[in-house]
């Protein structure tokens, strides 16, 4: 019984470290550049597939599906979101919202390879070199790397080269030119590093929970809670998605037990609108403003 | 000859479905030199900055920079070229500070902790020091042209494109940013055009004005010898000045 | 097969005319308002399922039903304005986009908790009625629902060409500033196109409600066509939005006889994709509108 209840608690523990490093990939896009994505789960999705894939159809250790993943997907974000750089704000929103859909598609109908609707099941074979592990604990630990490591890059854009570049073109795309700042290409890169970072995300779920098919990898509500943690901890700081992890996730996890998926989403909408209409700055937001209030 | 000149402005036109808007126009620029753009509104003045800047495509003619045609550059290359520009509203990057916009423009041609250095040293140059961390939005008018400038300057431009960076502003501001220019373009070596209404500062400032009206080019010369000139003040004062 | 081809252009054009009504209006609050809704696919799926309900409760026709789901839903669209979209009118694109997704999960949601995922259908009298002309079988419920979407979106042209209000609108599209200046109320046609925008979601849900199934997520589907219809024709283009709705409807139909009705997606996503590349501006729409974005 204790040995559960631990369990338990390692899992939400890795739930939260998980979901701060995928909302933090997300933050480099959003919180930045103002390239609000809504077809994360597009990215999340192919990084467990392409794992996945690598593992059972040609047999090689997950360490080469996490590279494959990250290259495939970084190539695949670039390839989708390029056209899409032409579009602002809110259009560009809309047209990501198709890629998961799109996704979803194609693992529904390559068959050969994904297995369709009936999934992929990873075969439980313990072992650094399967990145596979008995212990919950190996899970948390590798979650927290990932987490720190999206902290940190997040840390060196935030007021760095990149970052000041992805304001400028997101607050005035005729200024960032005037001063010789080449859009795409900083587009390009920002949508690079945070698509590698979700597929790495997306790896280490594939390898955790050793399941995934299509409609729960590429679910709307992957995204939605990607963006629902930044936004309530705080959109373009770097401790923002890991503050908004710490809150919701746990809530989450308790939520999930109690109620099923519309009631629970029903909540997140209302949280997110909330947030929104009264606290669109985020909790770390927020109190940075007070403290300079002060 | 050609060494004297730094921007070669050959038969720029530039048409909006059926207006032209500008109308083949040619003048040069020397290293160094002060270009009065002048003229009534809606003559052009911010349309040809346009193509300069690479904002606009030209619909005809060639931009030489340096001996390099640049018209068909994007505005992003034409910064990297070395063309700096104001835009007549103003348009900072209203989610940073002051000395953040303009390392965004200093980080063109340098490295971060130089970029930041370097822009701290252009917001003294241009008197805004106190306001070094407001962000952009907090500022007056008066300020929000000073960043303009001041984020122009940090790009390392040759040239220096300003479009009514004096409109808006009191007498006492006029004379302080005149100062301004003038330090600019003579102690530096920078090339400056600039449009202008305020023709007393035109005056004062410039090596050379040009004169447009309706798209085209009706005079160039020297600011004293352009205000003679009937069909500058025909422009200006309007037609049935002539009969009076 | 080129037997079929006339049939399959017939239905095209009778869904694309209920896709053009969509599109209107979400063209209609993004012109007015600078507002991208995301809500929108929820509003025509509350409309659905009201018109679903008074047909199951009361026997009501969902023709008829129009005339009740389409007020009720302008009010809310109002209140939706009031409360949601005013105070965020001018925030930062995130946040806007944000508001209306927020409301979007919130309908769904809410319907999803409320009824549960089922698809649902009603059977009318004309449900399985057609008319022959031809080669070509038309079905009378998607006849009515073209002649009703396209009544629906001259009715709205006509407004805006005509009326006081209407032109107030079309003012406020062109040049927000000027309007404001010329003594605008624009506070009060924000709401009012809010409203209006989501009423021909709601019309349009009326009208599908026979041809389709109402379940809680038909919204994103429709949204999505709805956009791509928009891009096609041209941001803040009512016409456009008629000839893209049009061309749409035709495109779904033929890839979902010749190839696979599951690719009817995948097929707007490279036809989006594809207008991007081309023809940024749409068929009928200004150079520069898609940059706008927010501005």
């Amino acid at each position: 019984m204790s040995a559960f209840l631990n369990d338990y608690y390692v899992n939400i523990a890795v739930m939260t470290c998980l979901w701060a490093a995928l909302s933090g990939a997300w933050n480099l896009m959003a919180g930045y550049g103002g390239l609000v994505s809504l077809g994360h789960a597009a990215f999340f999705g192919l990084g467990a597939y392409v794992t996945a894939i690598v593992y059972t159809k040609f047999g090689l250790s997950p360490w080469f599906g996490l590279l494959a993943a990250m290259l495939v997907t970084t190539g695949i974000a670039v390839a989708l979101s390029w056209p899409c750089f032409r579009l602002r704000g809110a259009f560009f929103s809309l047209a990501t919202l198709v890629f998961p859909i799109a996704m979803e598609i194609v693992a529904n109908n390559w068959v050969e390879y994904t297995r369709g609707s009936s999934g992929i099941a990873i075969p439980f074979n313990p072992g650094i070199e399967n990145f596979i592990f008995r212990s919950r604990l190996a899970y948390l630990v590798a979650a927290f790397i990932l987490m720190v490591i999206v902290y940190l890059i997040t840390r060196w854009m935030h007021r760095g080269k990149l970052g000041l570049y992805l304001i400028a073109i997101r607050d005035d795309p005729a200024t960032a030119a005037s001063m010789g700042i080449d859009a795409v290409r900083v587009k390009l890169l920002v949508t690079a590093i945070s698509g590698a970072l979700t597929a790495a995300g997306g790896f280490f779920y594939a390898q955790y929970i050793l399941f995934l098919d299509p409609p729960s990898m590429f679910s709307i509500n992957v995204s939605i809670q990607i963006a629902l943690l930044s936004i309530v901890g705080g959109l373009g700081t770097p401790a923002g998605p890991i503050v908004g992890s710490l809150l919701m996730t746990p809530v989450d996890g308790v939520l999930s037990q109690f109620l099923g998926g519309g009631p629970r989403l029903l909540i997140y909408g209302l949280v997110l609108l909330t947030v929104v209409l009264l606290a669109p700055r985020g909790i770390v937001g927020s109190i940075r403003q007070l403290r300079r209030a002060r | 000859m050609t060494k004297d000149v730094l921007m070669d402005i050959r038969n720029v036109s530039r048409r909006f479905r059926g207006l032209v808007a500008v109308d083949d126009v040619s003048f040069t620029v020397a290293p160094g030199e002060l270009v009065g753009l002048i003229g009534p509104n809606g003559a052009g003045k911010t349309t040809l900055f346009n193509v300069l800047s690479g904002h606009l495509p030209p619909s005809g003619g060639q931009v030489l920079l340096e001996g390099h045609d640049i018209s068909r550059l994007t505005a992003t290359h034409c910064a990297r070229r070395g063309i700096g520009r104001t835009f007549q509203v103003v348009k900072p990057l209203t989610t940073l500070t002051v000395h953040e916009n303009v390392t965004v423009g200093a980080l063109l041609h340098h490295p971060l902790a130089v970029a930041k250095e370097k822009a701290e040293a252009i917001i003294r140059r241009v008197g805004m020091a106190s306001l070094m961390d407001q962000p952009a939005s907090s500022l007056t008018l008066e300020s929000r042209k000073r960043l303009e400038l001041a984020r122009a300057l940090a790009i390392d431009p040759k040239i220096l494109l300003l479009d009514e960076i004096l409109a808006g502003l009191n007498t006492y501001e006029i004379n302080e940013s005149i100062e301004l220019i003038r330090s600019f373009s003579k102690s530096d070596g920078l090339a400056v055009i600039m449009i202008e209404h305020n023709l007393h500062a035109v005056m004062s400032l410039a090596d050379k004005v040009v004169v447009l009206d309706y798209g085209q080019k009706i005079a160039e010369g020297m600011p004293s010898e352009v205000v003679r000139d009937p069909k500058v003040i025909a422009a200006y004062l309007g037609d049935d000045q002539d009969a009076a | 097969m080129i037997s079929i081809l006339p049939q399959l252009i017939v239905s095209g054009i009778l869904i694309g005319g209920i896709y053009a009504l969509l599109s209107i209006g979400l063209t209609l609050i993004f012109g007015v308002l600078r507002i991208v809704n995301f809500a929108q696919g929820e509003f025509i799926m509350l409309a659905m399922f009201g018109a679903f309900w008074l047909h199951q409760l009361w026997g009501i026709d969902p023709y008829l039903s129009i005339f009740i789901i389409a007020p009720v839903i302008f009010v809310l669209g109002l209140a939706t304005e009031r409360i949601v979209i005013k105070p965020i009118l001018h925030a930062p694109h995130a946040m806007q986009i944000f508001a209306t997704f927020g409301i979007s999960v919130i309908l769904q949601n809410l319907a999803l908790t409320l009824w549960g995922p089922d698809y649902r259908s009603i059977q009318t009298a004309y449900s399985t009625q057609s008319f022959i002309v031809g080669t070509v079988a038309i079905s009378a419920s998607s006849l009515y629902g073209f002649l009703i979407a396209l009544a629906m979106a001259g009715a709205l042209i006509g407004f805006l060409q005509f009326s006081r209000h209407g032109k107030a609108l079309r003012a406020l599209v062109q040049n927000r500033y000027a309007a404001s200046l010329m003594g605008i109320d624009t506070e009060r046609l924000n709401r009012l196109a809010f409203g209006v925008g989501v009423a021909c979601a709601a019309v349009a849900g009326c009208v599908l409600t026979p041809i389709y199934y109402t379940f809680p997520t038909v919204g994103i589907d429709l949204i999505i066509t709805a956009f791509v219809v928009v891009v096609l024709g041209g941001l803040g283009s009512v016409t456009g939005a008629i000839i893209g709705g049009l061309i749409i409807g035709i495109t779904q139909t033929l890839t979902g006889f010749f190839i696979s009705v599951e690719f009817k997606d995948l097929i707007a996503l490279i036809l989006f994709i594809a207008i991007l590349l081309i023809r940024p501006q749409g068929l009928l729409g200004r150079a520069g509108m898609e940059e706008v974005g927010m501005k």
